[in-house]
């Protein structure tokens, strides 16, 4: 008894090591696909199943270890050279990959085990046995094939209330399973070993509420450095050498230790890209388009909060890529283009940014369709007047979608619009570029982190606030003309002949300015959604780096405010939301 | 004694009561158990929260972390004046969250018997006395004590 409760301490490591293992595996297996001789990739696919089979056989995950026994089998023969490396060998290691990942998401979850799982073992334990796919084994490849065509969280439900009765299900094959298992582990599993350990590196596993906690100490660090600067300066101490020289060196360091600690957070985009090649590989045999990923910039470093969160919105693009823009062979034949589309990836550093492409060579965005989509949606007027640049943001509206027929892939005008919002949400933007019959190219911009904010600070009334700088646009002192009321509605401004809605902050906020005049303050505009608003404050005060606190960690969510931050005397200064302040200004 | 005072149900919390720390509310005397307290700090500058109840006074910087501050004072529909000098924040845990509570000034830390507390009073259903543990004399003076999670609970809870 007590032995299985130690035991399950393990699961949550193991969980995290199999799904690295998976996608390592998964990648190894693609690139396979295209270079059936390469032996290390062979050998790092089958470290992976072996240290998954190794990992859940010591904490007593024995459905899993059965199920990837024959895998690292089939592996094993592979690796040793008896057995070929045929497409339908990696299709099939693919198909048990993927299978894996969901017998360990299943145990992990606590619910049923995927149906598939027997007819893999078979038509692997075929494969060892050498009768290849003929005969009996055909009807379990057919049966295979169905069963991975179904949603993968479609039969987990169905089979969830027999849950009971299914877990026992392997059981059966497990027996069948063992007789293979003596002959061929035994030369398999010292080779595996020596592998194992050159592939481990040095690290160790830290939880991110440990390093979120220590960026918060650094921050404080910095701060308190900054006013121990102050103090000294102000009592006229600057001058003294032995202070000056190891202030001067507190400095350093601390801001070496703050970049060393958010560098903690960081990991590559190759954790992103990683899957895409799989992706792009299922989507172009569904849609019958062949196209060549190329991937660049993997090593290129981004918050781990990003990544998450980035992994929804690239895959809608990535879809798009291939649904919409790349064409079928043939018509890429005819327009005088290789048949194979390209697709591609990249990531790097520009000016404490991080870019992300997505470019296909595909037919492009036609601006003469997306206009007529748009008037026909109601969304522009047929005599709005449009630059090809404003043609292209029309995609971003919710709803608008171009696609002649619903596929599964998309089409259903659900997308591009919540893709912006995501980015947005990162502090980052998007921006559209497409020639027609050249392809589209969506580039993505985004802050190093969501720890840390480029900000303008802006005065009103005894108050300082942080607008994004990504959302401002300009600012401006209008004229007494350039202001209007509009009976019973909202005031406006207008700038260079462009008229949009003013919103006063101290009024959303309810509390004091200096200036309720809008002549005699400031209007900084700032852009939501393609939306346009002007908010007046009493002054720009500057530019800052502002260390992101959540208000709801220890309060609630305040409208109009995404957080606070710590100003370099200490005071807290309000970071505004400007979505939630055009929601504010609407209610009011 | 102690384990009472981490989550005490309401029936029987008027025993073994344990240390508590003693403020004065313009007049009035006070107590708060002594394990929620934090720490207790000189009144500083506060970020006010736009559109929040009066009583919430803003946000301070506790060594990085971002601190709601609530003004007993006008929670209890007291005056926020005449006290300045001696007015301070006692910054106490609730839950996980971290909250501070300006006072008037802080008393004593006290010990109260079970003996010493006499259950709240009865003001009629209008009055909400939910989170007042009891009441307790002290140096010929009276100390209402108080359940602080049942009093910050909806203020400064996440769901608004």
């Amino acid at each position: 008894m007590e032995l299985e409760l130690d035991l399950s301490d393990f699961y949550p490591a193991f969980y995290e090591e199999a799904a690295e293992h998976l996608s390592s595996m998964e990648e190894s297996l693609l690139k396979l696909e295209r270079n059936p001789e390469s032996a290390g990739l062979i050998a790092t696919i089958f470290r992976g199943a072996h240290s998954i089979k190794g990992g859940s056989g010591m904490v007593g995950l024995q459905d899993i270890a059965d199920f990837t026994h024959g895998m690292e089998n089939m592996l094993d023969l592979m690796r040793e050279g008896e057995m070929t490396t045929t497409p339908d060998r990696v299709a099939l290691l693919l198909r048990a990959t993927d299978t894996l990942g969901r017998l360990i998401n299943a145990t992990q979850e606590g619910c049923a085990v995927p149906e598939e799982i027997d007819a893999i073992i078979a038509e692997v334990e075929a494969q060892i046995h050498g009768n290849s796919t003929h005969g009996a084994t055909a009807d379990a490849v057919e049966a295979v094939a169905e069963a991975n065509e179904e949603p993968t969280g479609a039969p987990k439900e169905a089979v969830s209330e027999i849950e009971s009765a299914s877990v026992l299900k392997p059981e059966e094959e497990r027996l069948e399973l063992t007789k293979t298992e003596a002959p061929v582990n035994a030369g398999a599993a010292p080779a595996a070993r020596s592998h194992g350990a050159s592939s481990e590196s040095s690290s160790i596993r830290v939880s991110v509420e440990k390093v979120d906690e220590l960026i918060n100490l650094v921050g404080e660090l910095s701060i308190v450095q900054s006013m121990i600067d102050q103090a000294v300066r102000d009592q006229g101490l600057g001058t003294t050498p032995v202070l000056q020289e190891s202030l001067q060196s507190l400095q350093r360091s601390t801001r070496e230790l703050q970049e060393r600690v958010m560098s903690v957070r960081m990991i590559p985009v190759a954790t992103l890209f990683r899957r895409f090649p799989r992706v792009v590989r299922d989507l172009g045999a569904l849609t019958g388009k062949q196209v060549s990923v190329e991937i660049s910039g993997e090593d290129t470093e981004l918050d781990k909060q990003v990544i998450e969160q980035l992994s929804d919105p690239l895959t809608h693009l990535v879809r798009n890529a291939i649904d919409h823009g790349i064409e079928p062979p043939e018509d890429r034949v005819k327009l005088g283009k290789p048949a194979e589309g390209r697709l591609r990836l990249s990531a790097c550093h520009e000016g404490g940014n991080v870019i992300l492409d997505v470019q296909e060579d595909g037919r492009g965005l036609n601006g003469e369709l997306i206009r007529r989509k748009a008037v026909e949606k109601g969304l522009i007027r047929p005599e709005e007047n449009l630059t090809p640049e404003q043609v292209r943001s029309l995609i971003y509206l919710p709803g608008f979608s171009t696609a002649a027929k619903i596929t599964d892939i998309s089409g259903r005008g659900v997308g591009l619009d919540v893709v912006k919002q995501n980015i947005e949400k990162l502090n980052g933007s998007i921006h559209v570029n497409s020639e027609p019959g050249k392809g589209t190219h969506f580039r993505i911009q985004l802050p190093l982190t969501l720890a840390i904010l480029d900000g303008l600070t802006v005065q009103v009334g005894d108050e300082v606030y942080i607008l994004p700088m990504l959302s401002v646009v300009e600012s401006f002192r209008p004229k007494e003309a350039d202001v209007v009321r509009v009976v019973g509605q909202r005031e406006l401004v207008m700038v260079r002949g462009e008229t949009i809605p003013l919103i006063r902050l101290h009024d959303v906020f309810g509390t004091t300015a200096r200036h309720s005049d809008p002549c005699r303050g400031l209007v900084v505009m700032v852009e939501h959604l393609q939306q346009r608003v002007g908010l007046l404050v009493d002054d720009l005060l500057g530019q800052v780096q502002a260390v992101m606190k959540s208000l709801d960690r220890n309060y609630r969510k305040v409208d109009g405010l995404s957080g606070a931050t710590i100003l370099g005397n200490g005071s807290i200064a309000l970071i505004l939301d400007v979505a939630g302040l055009v929601q504010l200004s609407r209610t009011r | 004694m102690t384990a009472t005072a981490t989550a005490p149900p309401p029936t029987t919390s008027a025993k073994g009561l344990g240390q508590h720390l003693t403020f004065r509310l313009q007049d009035e005397e006070y107590g708060i158990d002594i394990l929620k307290v934090q720490e207790i700090r000189g009144l500083s500058r506060i970020t006010p929260i736009p559109n929040s109840l009066p009583h919430i006074r803003g946000v301070i910087n506790l060594r990085g972390a971002v601190v709601p501050v609530v003004d007993l004072r006008i929670r209890f529909n007291m005056s926020d004046e005449g006290d300045e000098k001696s007015a301070v924040i006692i910054v106490v845990n609730i839950g996980a969250r971290v909250v501070g509570l300006i006072v008037s000034a802080v008393s004593d830390v006290v010990n109260f018997n079970s003996d010493d507390v006499q259950p709240p009073p009865e003001f009629g259903e209008r009055v909400d006395t939910s989170f007042i543990v009891g009441m307790a004399k002290h140096n010929e003076t009276l100390v209402l004590l108080l359940d602080i999670d049942r009093l910050l609970g909806d203020d400064t809870a996440s769901v608004a």
